[in-house]
């Protein structure tokens, strides 16, 4: 009998432990109120003391990147520590596959860090009305906004509310393989003919003068379009400005680019495997690739394999047509910093920001490994030490080249997949020009009903 | 009094497994069922739509049929290939010969490592159109040069290929059933003079219809969820021939947002890989042979 009832007791101990740890979990961000109220007396109690005996505040940062970011943004955080003794900083960091499904699942539980690295087209997802982040605007004095112009933070602008500030912008610039062109004699293309002359040029089997996947043919392609016409694809609210006959003028680029041998056809691109992104394709290291269009802030994972290889990667000019109704430039922020709207500690998170974006010790160690930084003051910090470099060259061309804009809808994922999709089937042959153009112009409508709908 | 106090025992034993069953494996089964019926992009909470992510998959949804058709031909293709290449080398392997382990263990090891990132670079480097080893091999027997990757048919065949060469937890099984038939059998066998071949034929394979018929489902029910290798190797691609309905719902679950879509999608997943089980079970009836309920079959 006995035996039994301590039986009983140990079945009712581990269930009630159970059952606690689920509640726990699920009051998560009720919980964090009461949290509030009972730091409260303590948070007074620190100003009274005048920052003699601070309160402990521990944050949350997460961010996705390379091991370069990671190591940078991990010394500047321990800066950051050893200045504020009452700080502590956790790090959250990955790279970037998962991190959004990660982020989605924190911010619906009500988990989500205080601070966070975030992309652009998530502020179509995460706060459409605004209301998904932290006001910036609060704590513009914490956050020394008066570093940024105001073209830049009304990327990250929604509702009237400021969502995140822009750490770096970057826009689609050619790169061209020197090395590469030297060898066939050919001239960097100017205009979007020398391409085809160049084409020529590249007499050898299997040599291109530039590659575009899907994603960049498409986007190159509207960048042409936008010259010829001056409207952009998508405006900001994410209407289509284009007309079935503009989609169709930039998928004829593409299908001539790949008739004229200007790119590689899209049944001998993914044969070189599978789903490999260019710059770890041998074609590319080899040099027969020799352009691609790309990011300015991604385009240092291009050139390296190039240069241990002893080839160059230089920064080309995007051609655009003395009569052209806009210049036709792509610009984005790269990411954005945002603080959780649920935070404790905002003007801590805002100070925090302050000290990685726009103070020296901060910016020095971050260097560039999230872009050439937008802030005033800590791109003067840089310059100063002496930056250069593709990546370098390619923003302020791009800065000085601002274009139509490019929307947020614009990199939704459903919008992509579908430019990836007809592109594909273009390329493929699956579809000639006047059927993808439908295709696309058909697909685009109705995803962009189904994504503003929401 | 006894039996009660055994019941609790029981149950007191099982309450770890029971806790991960109940939080891992119920509740989402329940909360999926659910879901399907609702429009959820995680962020809001859901709202019922009845039966109309079930009606938009099979009315207008182009993906979805192609998924489908997709997903079965890999079925079709990798598990009656997978099921005779694990027999025959659990054969093989059954023979006592020189090293015997060592070949054991090496062929086992392709089932260790799974459909991991690292396999996934080896494959696309091996199935590589210029310069891949694959081809480099068939172009010593005078073929031309194959674009694995870049058409659609050899794509969706790469990654057969693949799982076929994952072959081993099934020659493992395989091989503990060849090792547990009776030699007397094949002593007598040998007296009456039967060769090799009918041996194989009239011992070997009928006493193991059970653990085929095991492997069988087991191979069918992993063939239909198959996800790694299309996601990591080909994408998808190319125009779409590799793309698999699981990467599919993955895409609309957590690329799209569509988490009621893509728990519809996994239950109309789940209901194909029902019935496919089910036929299977009910025609084991006629090809099954279970050596203690007598003459063959029933």
């Amino acid at each position: 009998m006995k035996k039994r009832i301590s039986l009983l007791l140990v079945c009712i101990l581990i269930m009630t432990a159970f059952l606690t740890a689920c509640g726990g979990d699920s009051e998560g961000p009720a919980g964090t109120g009461e949290d509030d109220q009972v730091e409260e007396p303590d948070e007074k109690q620190a100003d009274e003391d005048d920052g003699a005996d601070k309160e402990e505040i521990t944050l949350r940062f997460s961010w996705w990147g390379g091991d370069e970011r990671h190591e940078a943004t991990i010394e500047a955080i321990e800066k950051y520590e050893e200045l504020h003794d009452n700080v502590n900083i956790k790090a959250e960091y990955s790279g970037w596959d998962g991190h959004q499904e990660k982020i989605t699942t924190q911010l619906s539980g009500g988990t989500a860090p205080d601070i966070m690295q975030i992309n652009w087209n998530w502020l179509t997802i995460f706060s459409k009305d605004g209301e998904g982040f932290y006001d910036l605007n609060e704590l513009s004095s914490e956050l020394g906004l008066e570093n940024f112009s105001d073209d830049i933070l009304d990327f990250a602008t929604v509702n009237g509310k400021l969502n995140g500030i822009p750490i770096s912008l970057t826009g689609r610039c050619l790169y061209y393989n020197k090395t590469t062109y030297d060898k066939f004699g050919a001239e960097l293309p100017k205009t979007w003919d020398d391409l085809y002359t160049v084409a020529e040029k590249f007499d050898e089997e299997g040599y291109y003068p530039l590659d575009l996947d899907s994603y960049s043919a498409w986007i190159l392609a509207i960048v042409y379009v936008e010259q010829q016409t001056g409207k952009p694809f998508l405006d900001d609210a994410g209407n289509l400005q284009f007309t079935e006959d503009d989609i169709k003028m930039g998928l004829q680029l593409y299908q001539d680019f790949m008739d004229k041998g200007v790119i590689p056809g899209a049944k001998e691109r993914a044969g070189e495997g599978g789903d490999i992104p260019l710059h770890e394709l041998p074609n590319w290291i080899e040099g027969k690739y020799a352009g691609v269009f790309e990011w300015t802030s991604s385009v240092g994972k291009y050139a390296q394999p190039l240069e241990e290889k002893d080839q160059e990667l230089v920064l080309g000019e995007l051609p655009l047509p003395s009569d052209a109704k806009s210049n036709g430039w792509v610009v984005k922020p790269s990411m954005l910093f945002a603080i959780n709207k649920d935070t404790e500690y905002p003007e801590v998170a805002a100070d925090v920001l302050n000290f990685l974006l726009n103070e020296p010790e901060g910016v020095k160690a971050l260097g560039t490994t999230r872009g050439v930084p937008v802030s005033e003051s800590g791109l003067k910090v840089l310059e100063d030490e002496g930056l250069e470099g593709l990546e370098y060259e390619g923003t302020k061309l791009v800065l000085d080249n601002m274009g139509l804009g490019f929307g947020p809808y614009f990199e939704h994922t459903l919008l992509k997949d579908i430019y990836q999709d007809t592109i594909d089937k273009l390329g493929f042959g699956e579809l000639d020009v006047d059927a993808a153009a439908e295709h696309m112009y058909e697909s685009v409508s109705e995803a962009l009903e189904e994504i503003l709908e929401e | 009094m006894n039996k009660k106090r055994s019941d609790y025992r029981g149950l007191l034993y099982i309450t770890p497994w029971l806790i991960g069953f109940l939080v891992f494996t119920l509740y989402p089964f329940v909360a999926s069922f659910v879901l399907s019926f609702t429009k959820y992009d995680i962020l809001n909470p859901p709202k019922f739509v009845g039966l109309r992510n079930y009606v938009k998959m099979f009315t207008k949804d182009q993906d979805f049929k192609n998924s489908l058709l997709v997903t079965f031909k890999y079925v079709v293709m990798t598990v009656p290939l997978k099921l005779i290449f694990a027999l025959l080398i659990a054969f093989i392997l059954n023979f006592n010969l020189k090293g015997i382990n060592f070949f054991r263990t090496a062929y086992y090891i392709p089932s260790i490592l799974g459909g991991n990132v690292a396999i996934a670079v080896l494959w696309r480097f091996l199935f590589s159109a210029s310069g891949g080893l694959v081809n480099q091999v068939i172009g010593l027997f005078g073929a031309g040069p194959v674009n694995w990757f870049g058409t659609p048919g050899p794509a969706l065949f790469t990654l057969t290929i693949l799982r076929i060469w994952q072959f081993g937890s099934a020659m493992v099984i395989f091989l503990a059933a060849l090792q547990d038939i009776p030699q007397d059998l094949y002593d007598a066998a040998a007296v009456d003079g039967a060769n090799k071949f009918t041996v194989f034929r009239k011992i070997t394979v009928p006493l193991l219809t059970p653990v085929i018929f095991f492997n069988f489902v087991m191979q069918l029910i992993q063939a239909f969820q198959e996800f790694n290798a299309p996601y990591l190797i080909t994408g998808g691609g190319p125009l779409k021939a590799t793309y698999l309905l699981p990467v599919y719902i993955y895409d609309q679950s957590f690329q799209y947002y569509n988490m009621g879509y893509g728990s519809a999608l996994s239950w109309v997943l789940f209901v194909i890989i029902m019935i496919f089980t089910l036929l299977i079970f009910k025609s084991s009836d006629y090809w099954v042979f279970y050596s203690d309920v007598g003459e063959g079959g029933k």
